[in-house]
């Protein structure tokens, strides 16, 4: 069941009502059931995956809390392994068989491995990192055990960020489904609001860019550098709308109910610094991957950068460069088994390094061309400069392979000024165009704080508020993109 | 008792302003959805009845300057050429227009190709762009034929600006602006198309039975109305007729035999003269603005034989 799916909305209107009529001890085997259900729309005989896990960590989680030293620590290792071993195994594995054959080919070897035909079961990334967190925290003491199984899988499955997060800690999330929510209309209507913004970046903004990216991302063969410019460009609004738009629809599908989930993007395209730009987008991944591997490598790293001396680089450099290219090739490979995906981490890995290696050149050289003096303009520089960055790691994530993705940068470079191919139509084309203006027009607005944001006070007068409310509606209506839409073949 | 009197009094307010939102939001739902519609039908030219009716998909849409042959033959001309539109969508299509504006139509011209009775080779749900329309019995009764979800069909029922989409918003649009001329500028690149046909990366020509009833339905139908029909084959690239030449003259004789059958059906071709042409084409089966006017003014010329 998705998101942006009419049975999503029945669902949500009875589960939401259900909550609220029901008394509280029962609330939690309600959502409980409903995750559940929500879960097994996808392919139900994965719920049995999510059930081990969710078994191994909850025993873990008291086994941790009851042990000392070693001991403690070989529980919190089964439960990473357990975590670990299903994601790895279901992620994975063909992709690991696919390397190990092509390597015994080079030695004339065959693979004795069968490839097994696995269809990943949804979110999994997501949980498997959450679950995670909990084992993690109560071995680090910050998070006590939870004793109430049903509140444990809970926190595994809540339905609103089953799927595609954001990715939560138990500091926040399970002690909320232990709180009592009653009904209040401003939790009702800010929920609302958030999950209209998100069907409107979903449904309006990024399955219509979808129209333009899928067809020249699937036959790139076909088309040549400026269309790649374009299509490359959409895509980057289309994964941050998707993205952000199906996570926006989680928390405030949450907020309806009472409970607030974190934020998880915070205008990622406004970045001046590949850095800050890791600091809006995902968030709660970044700060996953930093609390709980960037840091644990640093502090590792400090123990051990002592003995080896370097020429180059001081120590600090150096444990800096390697804690940052070991956690961006573990992010590149979170987000999907393929070289690409690995291409995609190394790739942010070493636009961070870099820029800390060059950090004091660049601001010598800023200073001499006088850009420094001129605030707006060096920022507008710096906006574009991540952008396009970041670009080249979305060509790179969208690519079927590596050699498309070689092909289309390289053709990029050779061909800007090609023929754009205007896509399915050119006026489909000029609306997608629009409606990234009227984003980055909407999200300006956020910024200033007229609009809403995370559910922060508005300052537009209610009239003109109810207008853009119904405008938005307006916009899913008649510019959503849905499964049944007219689809005219090219000759 | 006072705070659960001010709780309820906040409740009261809460539930007023959201029925006050709903109904607003059908208001602009409601309103907007008439301005568009109204658009759409004067894109169509649905909103005046007319002397002469071209019914067609995009061949008609690119090939045909309405606004030329309205000033050249002096009367009232509608163009309701929906993209992708197969035979079926068009007899609904008629079937729309003669409902609205009575027993103006003389003359109806309806293009073909080869290809017009291949089943799924032109578009797919190219119902869906008759939604705006469904307040039309004859045009409901087409779109339930359809099968669509039944969910899908209470949404488009009830929200009525879920009706319309990208195409026909720019067919509101070009409505009220006035904008009819619907034009692609270029000139098709025959080597490339010469690869693609290599390639067999074209549309097949088929004869689909169901399709072919609801052709012959469309003739009796106009027959009985007594409503001229010119079946326009408006020129193809010579290259893709060359394609398949059995299929493509089957089709021609299907057309030519239906142009014998029925007294009230002529058959205007313009392969012969045309096909050759690559300069006047945008892509292998529609014209450009060149060949737009050359064929607008070649059909005008023989619409007044029979007019």
């Amino acid at each position: 069941m998705l998101f942006n799916s009419i049975n999503f909305i029945f669902f949500f209107i009875v589960v939401t009502t259900l909550y609220f009529l029901l008394p509280h001890r029962y609330r939690w085997f309600l959502l409980l059931c409903s995750s559940c259900y929500f879960y097994m729309s996808f392919v139900p005989v994965y719920i049995l995956i999510l059930g081990f896990t969710i078994i191994v960590d909850y025993f873990a989680g008291i086994l941790i809390e009851n042990s000392i030293g070693e001991k403690k620590k070989r529980f919190l290792l089964a439960s990473l392994f357990a975590n670990i071993g299903v994601l790895v195994f279901f992620k994975y594995y063909n992709f690991l068989n696919e390397n190990i054959s092509s390597l015994l080919g080079f030695m004339s070897l065959r693979n004795p491995i069968p490839y097994l035909s696995i269809i990943l079961p949804i979110g999994l990334s997501f949980h498997t990192f959450q679950a995670m967190s909990y084992t993690i925290e109560v071995y680090r003491g910050r998070q006590k055990a939870e004793r109430h199984f049903g509140i444990y899988a809970l926190y595994v499955m809540f339905y609103p960020q089953l799927v595609s997060g954001p990715i939560e800690r138990p500091q926040n999330l399970l002690v909320q489904f232990h709180e009592k929510h009653t009904f209040n209309f401003e939790r009702l209507s800010e929920g609302l609001k958030m999950m209209l913004f998100g069907f409107f970046k979903k449904v309006v903004i990024a399955d219509r860019l979808a129209l333009y990216v899928n067809p020249i991302y699937s036959n790139p063969s076909a088309y040549t550098g400026s269309t790649f410019i374009l299509a490359t460009f959409f895509f980057a609004f289309q994964i941050y709308c998707d993205f952000s738009g199906y996570t926006d629809i989680a928390i405030g599908a949450a907020r309806v109910m009472g409970f607030t989930l974190m934020r998880n993007f915070n205008f990622p395209f406004r970045s001046k610094t590949i850095s800050e730009f890791w600091g809006r987008w995902h968030i709660s991944l970044s700060t996953w991957l930093r609390d709980y591997i960037y840091l644990p490598l640093i502090l590792s790293f400090s123990k051990k950068m002592n003995k080896v001396k370097s020429i180059l680089f001081n120590k600090e450099t150096r444990i800096y460069s390697l804690a940052t290219i070991i956690t961006f090739l573990i992010s590149g490979i979170w987000h999907g088994a393929a070289w690409t995906f690995v291409i995609l981490g190394a790739l942010h890995g070493f636009y961070l390094v870099f820029a800390n290696i060059t950090k004091k050149v660049r601001k010598n050289i800023n200073h001499f061309i006088l850009l420094d003096r001129i605030p707006w303009l060096f920022n507008a520089i710096q906006i574009v400069l991540t952008f396009i960055l970041v670009n080249i790691g979305f060509l790179f994530f969208r690519s079927k392979n590596v050699e498309t993705a070689w092909y289309i940068l390289r053709s990029m470079f050779t061909h800007p000024l090609s023929k754009l191919y205007p896509g399915e139509s050119q006026w489909i084309t000029m609306i997608s165009i629009l409606l990234i203006f009227i984003l980055l027009i909407l999200e300006s607005l956020q910024i200033r704080g007229w609009i809403s944001v995370y559910f922060s006070k508005s300052r537009v007068p209610r009239p003109l508020r109810w207008a853009g409310y119904i405008a938005l509606l307006i916009m899913i209506c008649i510019l959503g993109v849905t499964g049944d839409r007219f689809i005219y073949f090219q000759f | 008792m006072k705070i659960k009197l001010n709780s309820y009094r906040q409740i009261f307010i809460n539930v007023v302003k959201c029925i006050v939102f709903v109904i607003l939001f059908l208001l602009v739902d409601y309103s907007l959805s008439l301005l568009l519609t109204s658009g759409l039908k004067k894109y169509y030219g649905l909103n005046k009845p007319a002397k002469i009716l071209l019914i067609g998909h995009s061949h008609t849409m690119l090939g045909l300057n309405k606004n030329l042959m309205e000033e050249e033959l002096h009367c009232n001309v509608a163009k309701y050429a929906v993209e992708g539109a197969n035979v079926r969508d068009r007899l609904a299509m008629i079937k729309h227009f003669l409902h609205i504006n009575g027993d103006s139509v003389k003359i109806i011209t309806y293009d073909v190709d080869p290809t017009f009775l291949t089943g799924s080779g032109i578009s797919k749900n190219s119902y869906t762009l008759f939604y705006p329309f469904m307040d039309d019995p004859y045009i409901e009764e087409y779109i339930r034929k359809e099968k669509p979800k039944k969910i899908d069909f209470l949404i488009k029922k009830y929200l009525r600006t879920s009706r319309f989409d990208d195409l026909n918003l720019n067919g509101a649009l070009r409505g009220h602006l006035g904008f009819y001329s619907n034009v692609k500028v270029g000139t098709i690149d025959t080597l490339a198309f010469k690869k693609r046909i290599a390639n067999n990366d074209f549309v097949r020509i088929t004869f689909d039975k169901d399709l072919k009833t609801d052709f012959e339905e469309t003739l009796k139908y106009l027959s009985n109305k007594n409503i001229k029909i010119v079946l326009l084959f408006l020129p193809t690239l010579d290259i893709l007729n060359k394609a398949e030449p059995e299929k493509y003259n089957k089709a021609l004789t299907l057309l030519y035999e239906y142009s014998k059958k029925y007294q009230n059906v002529y058959f205007f071709n313009y392969n012969n003269e045309y096909s050759k042409k690559s300069e006047l084409f945008y892509d292998s089966v529609h014209l450009n603005p060149k060949g737009n006017r050359i064929i607008t003014e070649r059909v005008i010329e023989d619409l007044r034989k029979i007019l």
